[in-house]
């Protein structure tokens, strides 16, 4: 590879695995929500859905513009690698991409309705499938592209539809349900609404636990399946995923005290190790062997100006989405507030 | 229908329907900010009920604007593998900076939406500025990438690799500026005209209704005021189409043969058969004076190209001949809206007038989709001017026609979801406890929307 690729080239690998945690993290929660919202509608309380549909009101369309970031990043930098995730991945990821329409247009169509009626009906049952299917579908790519690396020499049309990506996707919609029940934890204590604290602490204990077994269960999978993969998952480089399950043990640890902010961080690291477990594990060079790996990145001057522009964007950025948080997530702009149980602005 | 058809009709159609939603998104905000701006300045409840209003429109508008966008960049991969995996790189520069842009949009979105009651009132009109400021700035994001497919430039190419890459000469082509102008008036255009023709039907029932008459009146100068420049504008692109795609030109104009002191075609039906444009208006040397500054300059006809890289003449001349057309007539009803500035006239007080107001919403959409027909069908076959064809550049999936089958039902639904949410919204009762709503000898007190 042409050594002036290799610097920017990791520079923007990196930057593209942050914005894909970020997007799991963050648009994670949020499709959490419509799933935790579809799954409980036979027997929450009111103030239990609207909470629900508050938290993610303000922040929602901001999280699911990390996607749009990763795609960006994707085939500016890598443009062979996304050509060949589109051919290869194309309908698992028309599927997740129609599940990302159905749920963002449903979710505003309810919140903007002023009166409860067929389209609000409608939209209530789509958000919480679409919700569900966007993850699953999400993830079952990420699945297909980890899982065949280690045995196939060449990612195919039906690399998703094995048993490993397939349990990705089960894997990515637990990670949803837990992380949006730990965040609901915290947020319904900076309401000081403790009744809807404790439904969300067991809802959160009990969703970490489920995936937690899931994760081992995949584990266990993934070692009978392809013990090369699973050795540099837990045995590589670093050892994340051992930090991802640390993550998730603090975080049934500060559930069961009732600490939410550490509990959020916790849950926090444990996605986000497991996501950089898988980033470090794949490489886009043993994707697509038969194209040499300087065909495969862009050249070093689209490579550097991206670099450029997004230090420069995210000077502009970064402030914006910490001033965004600060006044609807932190708890001294939420305790200012008098604003009427509203999802309506 | 082979694939490579139906693989251009699913795009066609997607883009076609969020480039409407996308001149929403850059022109909307800019309503709300008036709006907003002569609540504060006069404290007329008025005033704030229609930033209000607006501003839940721009909300609906701006999330389906959102997700159909995300749809299109999944499109480019999955319909055009081939193009995004040999230039993605070239135009990458552009869409990295269209993502903040998006992105600033969507928080600030977040910020002012939800912070009517949780910002001091200046500083929640100043939120709403970064909306339309990258609204603005990503429009022109995608534009330069649409102007680089129209002019491609800033790469060498070497066994079908990019080598080589100068993203700011690609960003930077000699087709950009004028697109992004064009685009962006045209954006300000079918805001208002569309939103003044929805508060025309309103008044067409209620003519006194004081909300939507001022509500009428500030969209109807939106789009008065992008109309005069925009045929400035879009005289500037047919020049700048003469310089860089003569073949467009031909093709727009109907003209079959290379003629010196060529005339402007008004109308007409271009016969592939004989090479003639035949029922049109002639003037004569006008398309030499228009595209070159010259009554006797030379214009390339269609046949002076090879027929494999001909654009289909028909579509490209008649959507060409709509879009002057329509844009013409819309810059006469700016002219009267300028007329009755100065008379002191209202437009809600002249039935024609408010039927045309109510006619000139389609037509600025139709004019828009027309122009983008023009510049999109106009380049075929190629997707990447002289560079990439189309049937090179497209997917071999199977089953394009069910997805496309599928997409139209999705956006059908997206669509009628977005009309009934839209209606409603509009059809509440204003949320303000003035009674000064209707004109003063208005008998009907009580119907204010």
């Amino acid at each position: 590879m042409n050594p002036e690729a290799i610097l920017p080239a990791s520079l923007l690998y990196g930057i593209l695995l942050l914005a894909l945690t970020a997007y799991a993290i963050l648009g994670g929660a949020d499709f959490g929500a419509g799933i935790w919202e579809f799954n409980t509608s036979f027997r929450s309380h009111r103030r239990d859905r609207q909470l629900l549909r508050e938290v993610i009101g303000p922040v929602w369309e901001a999280n699911h513009v990390w996607l749009i970031f990763v795609l960006v990043i994707l085939w500016s930098a890598m443009p062979r690698v996304f050509q060949h995730l589109c051919v290869v991945m194309w309908l698992p990821l028309l599927l997740g991409l129609a599940g990302i329409v159905c749920r963002g247009a449903a979710f505003i169509f309810r919140a903007y309705s002023p009166v409860e009626n067929s389209v609000t009906r409608a939209s209530t049952v789509l958000f919480g499938l679409a919700s569900t299917a966007a993850p699953f579908f999400l993830g079952t790519v990420v699945g297909g592209i980890l899982t065949r690396e280690a045995t196939n020499p060449r990612l195919s049309q039906t690399a998703w539809l094995n048993p490993l990506a397939i349990y990705s996707g089960f894997f990515a919609v637990a990670v949803c349900l837990y992380l949006c029940s730990v965040f609901l934890f915290r947020e319904a204590g900076l309401r000081h609404e403790r009744f809807l604290m404790e439904i969300w602490r067991s809802r959160a204990m009990l969703s970490g636990v489920w995936t937690g077994l899931l994760a081992m269960a995949g584990l266990a999978f993934i070692s009978s399946e392809q013990p090369e993969m699973a050795r540099r998952l837990i045995w590589g480089d670093s050892p994340l995923v051992l930090l991802s399950w640390a993550g998730g043990m603090f975080s049934m640890v500060a559930l069961y005290f009732r600490w939410p902010l550490a509990a959020v961080l916790a849950s926090v690291l444990a996605v986000a190790a497991v996501l950089w477990g898988a980033g470090l594990a794949v490489s886009p060079a043993t994707m697509i062997p038969e194209i040499p790996l300087d065909q495969l990145v862009a050249p070093p001057s689209v490579l550097w100006a991206m670099l450029v522009a997004i230090a420069g964007g995210m000077l502009l950025l970064l402030p914006s989405l910490a001033w965004l948080f600060w006044l609807f997530k932190s708890s001294s702009a939420l305790d200012h507030e008098h604003l009427a149980h509203s999802s309506h602005p | 229908m082979d694939s490579l058809l139906i693989a251009r009709w699913q795009m066609a159609f997607t883009l076609g329907s969020h480039i409407i939603l996308a001149c929403l998104g850059v022109g909307l905000p800019v309503l709300m900010l008036a709006a907003e701006w002569f609540s504060l300045r006069t404290n007329d409840p008025l005033w704030r009920a229609l930033a209000h209003r607006w501003s839940k429109a721009f909300a609906v508008l701006f999330a389906v604007g959102a997700v159909s966008g995300t749809v299109l960049s999944f499109e480019l991969g999955i319909l055009w593998p081939k193009f995004m995996g040999t230039f993605g790189s070239v135009i990458g520069l552009p869409f990295t900076l269209e993502g903040f842009a998006f992105f600033l949009e969507a928080i600030f979105a977040g910020i002012y939406l939800y912070g009517w009651n949780k910002l001091p009132p200046r500083l929640h009109w100043w939120t709403g500025v970064p909306i339309a400021l990258s609204g603005v700035a990503s429009a022109s994001f995608v534009v330069t990438a649409n102007a680089w497919m129209n002019a491609p430039r800033g790469f060498t190419m070497r066994d079908g690799v990019v080598v080589d890459v100068d993203p700011i000469a690609a960003m930077t082509g000699p087709t950009a500026a004028v697109q992004i102008v064009h685009m962006l008036l045209a954006a300000y255009m079918v805001t208002g005209f569309l939103v003044a023709a929805f508060y025309a039907c309103v008044l067409w029932n209620k003519p006194t209704c004081l909300y939507s008459r001022k509500a009428m009146l500030l969209a109807l100068w939106m789009g008065t005021l992008a109309s005069f420049p925009q045929g400035l504008a879009g005289d500037w692109a047919a020049k700048t189409v003469a310089r860089t795609q003569p073949i467009k030109l031909a093709a727009m104009e109907g003209q079959f043969k290379t003629e010196t002191g060529a005339p402007l075609r008004i109308g007409g039906w271009p016969d592939t058969i004989t090479r003639e444009t035949h029922y049109d208006i002639e003037i004569p040397y006008a398309l030499s004076i228009l595209a070159y500054g010259d009554p006797h300059a030379t214009v390339q006809g269609l046949d002076d190209f090879p027929r494999e890289n001909q654009p289909p003449v028909v579509v490209v001349h008649i959507a060409f001949q709509i879009m002057v057309g329509l844009g013409t007539l819309l810059m006469a009803l700016g002219g009267w809206t300028i007329l009755s500035w100065w008379m002191k006239w209202h437009p809600a007080d002249n039935r024609w007038v408010l039927l045309a107001i109510m006619a000139s919403g389609p037509a600025t959409v139709l004019a828009m989709e027309a122009g983008w027909v023009v510049t999109e069908v106009g380049r075929q076959p190629w997707i990447a001017h002289n560079v990439m064809r189309t049937k090179d550049a497209a997917s071999h999936i199977p089953g394009l026609e069910w997805l496309f089958l599928a997409t139209l039902a999705i956006y059908l639904a997206l669509f009628a979801g977005l009309t009934i949410v839209l209606r409603l919204l509009a059809a509440q009762p204003i949320p303000t406890s003035s009674n000064s709503f209707s004109l003063p000898a208005a008998s009907d007190q009580s119907s204010l929307s």
